[in-house]
């Protein structure tokens, strides 16, 4: 079960924490007035080592366990560290060049977003259920201030607020389900409960299934998934673009993630009991999340839903237990993230200086003024909507074939109409770049070099993927073996 | 010849890259490199149509290259006798949107000459694609395109149109998508290898049972295209709302994708189910001649009854193709054909119309004979060509869809033939309204610029007319390759239901 402390196992997480003190003490000694550009770029670098590491370790591809087996580092773990990582260092990049009115992008800006993402590494790697809380908690506590950055508004405020709310009350759910469980197994290693469940230790003990529902729930409060998703579209309207591309995608990425790892290693054996309720939830979620993007005019609220609706179909693919769905589902997430990602470096590029109150009306006429960024936010809403070339429609087309493998063609079926809604949030903005007149309050567009290039990384990556997949497609299957 | 079908396919996507790339401020420019790449395609379609080996019942040109290992998608390519004419017509008719002016597009002239390429490209790929994902993403491409078209260079209620066309062939679609997917899955199953190639999928023979909600899926998603009753609303929303050189492409060729998809995928893939379903199905498809043909009745603008007697007239090629004996099959198919040619040149006619009077309101014509002597006379030529007049290119189809249908569902057929009928007199009522009559409007002739496409489509019409045989001798072989595949215990259930 793993040596004591096997740093080797941890380096990419280290640096980052490396990073994250020396931009502490950086800030409070040496930069307190300078540009908070410096602290930004620094972490840009930072993060972008951190991606080296992780990616040589990937190369490697040896599975450690670490910590008297608490942490586990295996090409599973390391593909999702690639991902936050990678994933980070956009919205970092998206979030260097602001309105200097706003000037929410302080130094603490950037260590708040890489605690976040240590926490969620952390959670990537977690093989007890304790380590599990402890990175959900790391990931969650520094999100708070990042949601409600932009100070002045009232908004920022509301989403503050609210997502401290649901962010304690789901760690709760988290740490309840975890002592549960403790009292039932008397471990909170997710291997020795899986053992114990195996060898019919455990079977039909309640205190265990209630506490393992409990988990599911607590992750669900953060995936937004229907009915825990109410905080979502407030926190998303509140927060600052970039706090809102990162929230969209990361914490979504790292609770699915350990959501796979936790179930498929500790509750493999209460699958009839799980899967289910996964099985409710993935299409609740999805069939709400769309619906209710109906008839959002803000454009911040509408992704929100749409977003959720997303979140529904990851956890759709991880529903059909099976490797082609996990594999979908990953697959799904990254092609997701990339998505927002870009959409919400259109966003920032092509904004108003009161961006809570952004509309689609806003978009209106984008295609006259600004071309390539108008069919930018056309293809990666093409995504969005997951239809073809992209690489929203291989994420989707994979999901669907992954549940039809297992034998629920209904479902599929269900599942597929369902994103209907979603082709028509995407289609009004696409209708209203291109078919209708700007109006007189129409935004600006901050043509900077930093969330020009993450956008044009974003739009390839997504055409790339949707073009020619099979490599990531390959790796992800290599990565799954992990947690199948 | 042996990239021949991508490079009818791709060269209008490079085209289209191409325009993309060239300077907004130079409309001439965009213009002419529409129209050269239109050119240049109708040029390799001429290629294709020469080498085109008649006596060749199966797929011809093949090419297939594994493009997404992992998903089963495979650039796979070919063209048989039922593709053969679909896949001119489509290129002809585009090369006559670009020659088309269409004023209402200046303003996104290049998103609009690239989008027509992109359209057309899509179109093709559709018509030659032999694996059935390629072909569920070109036929959305498609869609999309035409949506898109509708919206940026339509006419009133274009938004409305544009998303109600989209939404109506996405929802359609994607129980389609998922009926793929499980066919690509039940292969795998059988065969071990999960993917979408169209001829293996003829070779698996699914249980009856498990043909049903596939066939259904496809079915609808056909109708849907093809605008059969009751999925026709969203035809005469898209053609009263698209630009006018796009109708041509819309009532053109996109209708016929859902036809094209019927014989190719619906009939081989599910031919027990199909041949249980087709009493329903020819039901449907009559309800839809008469219901189309009653509505063209009361319209009273001209793009309206153009959309509804295209509802009508492809109910018929669904009639004929639930008839399920030769005579239907080819039937329909070279009446898809005929209708293409003809409905082009009754549009363009009207679009000329539209140009001089900003309406098509029939009421607001009126003895135009006398100030447009040469439009009339070419307006009654295609009017007649569209209703299926003997003579010319419509009427071999119609006549073997009627004859072939008899033989299953008399009933049916009798009522189509009045349909048919009904409809030929409300294009004698139209001309008799527009061009005779009271004189309520004057404008200056249609010239040879105007009228040479019209003229040229009705000389292919013509001789489609005199000679079917051009049609028929290209299209029987694969026409009955489609018949063995639906099998011979179903031939012999049908006839002993004789």
């Amino acid at each position: 079960m793993g040596n004591a402390f096997v740093w080797s196992a941890i380096y990419p997480e280290l640096l980052l924490l490396g990073l994250i003190l020396a931009l502490l003490g950086l800030e409070a000694a040496f930069w307190p007035r300078r540009p908070a550009h410096n602290a930004g770029y620094l972490a840009v670098l930072g993060g972008l080592a951190a991606l080296s590491l992780a990616l040589m370790e990937w190369q490697r591809g040896e599975t450690i366990w670490a910590f008297h087996g608490m942490l586990v580092t295996d090409s599973y773990s390391t593909f999702a560290d690639i991902v936050l990582l990678g994933n980070a260092v956009l919205c970092i990049l998206l979030s260097l060049q602001q309105p200097p009115r706003l000037g929410w992008n302080k130094g603490e800006f950037y260590i708040l977003l890489l605690l976040s993402t240590l926490g969620m590494m952390l959670m990537a790697s977690a093989a007890d259920l304790l380590v599990v809380f402890l990175g959900f908690i790391l990931m969650l506590v520094p999100l708070y201030p990042l949601a409600a950055s932009a100070r002045d508004s009232v908004f920022a405020s509301e989403a503050g607020i609210k997502f401290f709310v649901v962010g304690t009350l789901s760690g709760l759910l988290l740490l309840y389900g975890t002592g549960l469980v403790y009292g039932a197994a008397g471990t909170t290693q997710l291997q020795l409960i899986g053992n114990m469940l195996r060898d019919a230790q455990l079977q039909g003990n309640d205190l265990l299934l209630a506490g393992a529902v409990l988990v599911l729930l607590g992750v669900a409060c953060q995936l937004a998934l229907v009915p825990f998703h109410m905080w979502a579209p407030d926190v998303y309207q509140g927060s600052p673009l970039p706090v809102t591309a990162f929230l969209a995608t990361g914490p979504k990425i790292a609770a699915m993630v350990v959501l796979m790892r936790t179930i498929s290693m500790a509750f493999t054996a209460l699958q009839e009991v799980w899967q289910p309720l996964v099985w409710v939830l993935a299409l609740t979620t999805i069939i709400g999340g769309n619906l209710l993007a109906l008839h959002q005019r803000s454009i911040k609220r509408m992704l929100a839903y749409v977003s959720i609706g997303h979140g529904g179909y990851a956890l759709l693919g991880f529903a059909v237990v099976n490797p082609q769905g996990v594999t979908g589902t990953l697959f799904y997430l990254c092609a997701y993230a990339l998505t927002s990602v870009g959409i919400f470096a259109v966003l920032n590029i092509y904004r108003r200086e009161d961006e809570v109150t952004m509309e689609i009306r806003h978009y209106r006429g984008l295609a006259t003024c600004h071309p390539v960024l108008a069919l930018a936010l056309a293809f990666l809403m093409l995504s969005l909507a997951g239809l073809p070339p992209t690489a929203g429609f291989v994420g989707k087309f994979y999901v669907l074939s992954a549940v039809l493998e297992g034998g629920y063609a209904g479902l599929a079926l269900i599942a597929a109409l369902s994103s209907l809604p979603a082709v028509y949030c995407c289609g009004k903005v696409v209708v209203a770049m291109y078919m209708q007149q700007a109006d007189e309050d129409a935004p600006s567009a901050l043509l900077a070099p930093e969330p020009l290039a993450v956008l044009l990384l974003a739009v390839l990556a997504v055409l790339l993927l949707g073009l020619a997949p099979d490599a990531l497609l390959n790796v992800v299957r290599s990565t799954v073996i992990a947690v199948v | 010849m042996e990239f021949l079908l991508s490079s009818l396919v791709l060269m209008p996507l490079a085209g289209a890259l191409c325009i993309g790339v060239s300077p907004r401020r130079r409309p001439g420019l965009i213009k002419s490199m529409g129209l050269f790449f239109a050119v240049c395609q109708l040029g390799l379609a001429l290629l294709l149509y020469i080498d085109f080996d008649p006596g060749i019942s199966g797929m011809q040109f093949v090419e297939r290259y594994a493009w997404i290992a992992s998903m089963g998608l495979y650039f796979h390519l070919g063209v048989d006798g039922i593709s053969l004419f679909l896949v001119l017509l489509t290129i002809v008719l585009t090369l006559l949107v670009m020659l088309a002016d269409w004023p209402g597009v200046e303003a996104h002239l290049k998103e609009y000459t690239c989008a027509v390429l992109a359209l057309s490209s899509a179109l093709v790929a559709a018509f030659v694609a032999l694996d059935l994902l390629l072909f569920y993403i070109c036929c959305e491409a498609s869609v999309l395109l035409i949506s898109f078209l509708i919206g940026i260079g339509g006419r009133r209620r274009r938004i409305y149109a544009s998303l109600h066309t989209a939404l109506y062939s996405f929802a359609m679609g994607l129980p389609f998508l998922v009926a793929l997917l499980y066919l690509a899955d039940y292969h795998r199953q059988i065969n071990g290898q999960f993917h979408f190639g169209v001829l293996q999928l003829y070779e698996l023979t699914l249980p009856l049972e498990a043909q049903l909600w596939p066939l259904l899926a496809f079915f609808f998603y056909f109708a849907a295209r093809l605008a059969l009753f009751p999925l026709h609303t969203w035809l005469s929303t898209a053609q009263v709302a698209a630009p006018l050189p796009l109708t041509i492409l819309l009532a053109g060729v996109a209708l016929k994708v859902g036809g094209y998809g019927l014989l190719r995928f619906c009939l081989p893939l599910f031919p027990e189910a199909f041949y249980n379903w087709s009493a329903h199905i020819a039901a449907l498809a009559t309800v839809g001649i008469i219901y189309g043909a009653l509505l063209a009745m009361v319209q009273d603008d001209l793009q309206k009854v153009v959309a509804c007697a295209s509802t009508s007239q492809m109910a018929l090629v669904v009639l004929g193709i639930a008839a399920l004996n030769l005579q239907g099959l080819q039937g329909s198919l070279i009446y898809m054909i005929n209708h293409g040619v003809a409905t082009a040149a009754l549009l363009l006619i009207a679009g000329g119309l539209y140009r001089r009077f900003q309406t098509q309101e029939l009421v607001r014509f009126g003895g135009l004979s006398q100030s447009m002597p040469l439009t009339a006379a070419f307006f009654l030529v295609a009017l007649l060509a569209f209703v299926g007049l003997p003579g010319l290119g419509g009427f071999a189809g119609v006549l073997a869809i009627l004859l072939g249908s008899y033989e299953r569902f008399a009933a049916h057929a009798v009522m189509a033939v009045l349909a048919v009928i009904l409809m030929a007199w409300r294009g004698a009522d139209i001309f008799q309204h527009s061009m005779w009559g009271e004189k309520k409007a004057t404008a200056t002739d249609m010239g040879w610029r105007e009228l040479g496409p019209v003229v040229s489509l009705l000389l292919i019409s013509l001789w489609f007319g005199f000679y079917p045989g051009t049609l028929l001798q290209r299209t029987e072989g694969a026409v009955e390759q489609v018949l063995v595949r639906v099998g011979a215990e179903v031939q012999s259930e049908f006839v002993e239901g004789e």
